[in-house]
């Protein structure tokens, strides 16, 4: 188990940044990692162990957010973290602003996102792991990059109306 | 002053590393829950790539070592919660995944009595496969010595290496519609394993005996009559390249047969595939008896001792 021991703190990572919730990642995390020990014989290159355990997580991490997707529109709102003070992004943008941006997504762009932005994966590579073709993590990429540029555009601009009038 | 900031940057922070790990219980969890599910058998193993590193091979190898350490745990006499009468998750030659004793050896037995085909190393004796889904009535029964391993429901391996190269021995049984004019790449629609092949084959056992034969991909021989359990057919001989595969489809399949039911790829480099080809009441059965260079003489008589041992029910 230590292969895994050593591996298990940044797959807990990925699962907490496409679901957004601790619970839900450890049982995706969980339910992953006992796929992975069934389908080991069928890891075909050893070159690729981080990888296939990537995809298998990341898979099932869709497939956990898309079963509950009804239930994360309600946990939006209801299982923000309690931020007292502005907590800021790139010095400008609020978390929660981001936060309930990258919740409105649909589960296969936040997956995207989190490959592209946390683990730093190219395009080719994403559509490698998500089983689908380049052209369709590419139009994913923008869509999801449009819908959070949105938010932070709108959390900007209120942040300087809201300058001005202190 | 307020600006528009970049989103990647946005994202990157918003993702980056917090220092919250995985709480102990998650792999407490998994250990137990691995504990009672069955792991695929190492049955169809990969073409091996030449290129690959024997520093990641032995990463691998220690994976498979370190899940397979778990389950033997699990398994050990006095463990609790261990999985009692379940499959069990990592076969090995032991009593506990042997058929039980009232299953064989199995001279003495009517035929309806004849145990499936189990997971694991077998005692010697006579174990009856249904290896199509989509013939379920039909039924291979063949009389396997020691040492031989299972890999229900379409296949058998032999005692040193199982199925693998570069000394293994394996058995399998199939059905197929088609086979791949490029077994290299076979992935031509992207839709991954079980895909038909492309090139499509009539319904009889010389128009597949002749694809075979006509294939360019591999050496085969001219097809041969042969009739194995009482079925008359084609032989014909199969010797896969060696090495030759330097980018394969799939993470490194070798693919001769397309479908579901012909899904079995070549478990190691350079083997030797005796393809034999029968019509069983209208279903085309496939036996391939794989073997390698280094495959002993004992193993291969043994191999074709199974095959000459089949029994098959429509």
């Amino acid at each position: 188990m230590d292969l895994v021991r050593v591996r298990v703190d940044r797959l807990f990572a990925i699962a907490r940044r496409i679901l957004r919730d601790v619970d839900r990642a450890e049982d995706a995390l969980q339910d992953a990692l006992v796929i992975a020990w069934r389908d080991l014989p069928d890891l075909r290159d050893p070159d690729r162990f981080d990888f296939w355990l990537q995809r298998v997580l990341t898979n099932m991490c869709i497939e956990h957010a898309r079963r509950d997707r009804r239930r994360y529109a309600k946990l939006e709102v209801l299982n923000l973290d309690d931020h007292v003070a502005r907590d800021e992004l790139a010095g400008v943008v609020d978390r929660d602003i981001v936060d309930r941006a990258f919740r409105r997504l649909k589960p296969d762009e936040r997956a995207v996102l989190v490959l592209r932005h946390y683990l730093g994966y190219e395009p080719t590579l994403i559509a490698e792991m998500l089983g689908v073709s380049g052209g369709t993590i590419r139009s994913r990429l923008h869509h999801a990059h449009r819908a959070m540029r949105a938010a932070v555009d709108a959390d900007a601009r209120a942040s300087a109306v809201g300058g001005s009038s202190a | 002053m307020n600006r528009t900031p970049d989103v990647e940057l946005v994202l990157r922070e918003y993702f980056a590393d917090d220092g919250l790990t995985a709480p102990d219980y998650v792999l407490d969890v998994v250990e137990g829950r691995i504990s009672r599910q069955s792991q695929r058998r190492l049955w169809r193993l990969p073409w091996r790539l030449r290129s690959m590193s024997n520093n990641l091979k032995l990463v691998a190898g220690a994976a498979a070592a370190i899940f397979l350490a778990v389950v033997a745990w699990q398994l050990l006499p006095g463990r609790t919660d261990g999985p009692g009468d379940t499959p069990s998750a990592a076969p090995s030659p032991t009593a506990a995944l042997s058929p039980t004793a009232a299953l064989s050896p199995t001279a003495a037995l009517s035929p309806a009595a004849i145990p499936p085909l189990p997971e694991g190393t077998l005692t010697p004796g006579t174990y009856r496969l249904r290896p199509l889904e989509s013939a379920p009535s039909l039924s291979l029964d063949v009389t396997v010595p020691a040492g031989w391993i299972g890999g229900p429901p379409c296949c058998l391996a032999g005692p040193v290496g199982e199925s693998n190269g570069p000394a293994g021995i394996g058995l399998a049984f199939l059905t197929a519609d088609d086979i791949f004019s490029d077994p290299c790449h076979w992935n031509v629609d992207g839709s991954g394993p079980f895909q038909p092949g492309d090139i499509e084959v009539g319904p009889s056992v010389d128009e597949l005996a002749a694809a075979l034969a006509a294939s360019t991909a591999y050496e085969a021989t001219t097809p041969t009559d042969v009739t194995i359990g009482g079925f008359a057919g084609k032989r014909v001989d199969l010797e896969l390249p060696s090495g030759e595969c330097d980018t394969l489809d799939g993470n490194g399949v070798y693919l001769v047969f397309g479908g579901r039911e012909g899904y079995i790829y070549a478990q190691g480099d350079g083997s030797h595939w005796q393809t034999s080809i029968v019509d069983v009441d209208g279903t085309r059965l496939i036996a391939a008896l794989f073997s390698y260079a280094g495959t002993s003489a004992a193993d291969l008589s043994a191999g074709q001792a199974i095959v000459d041992s089949l029994v098959i029910t429509p």
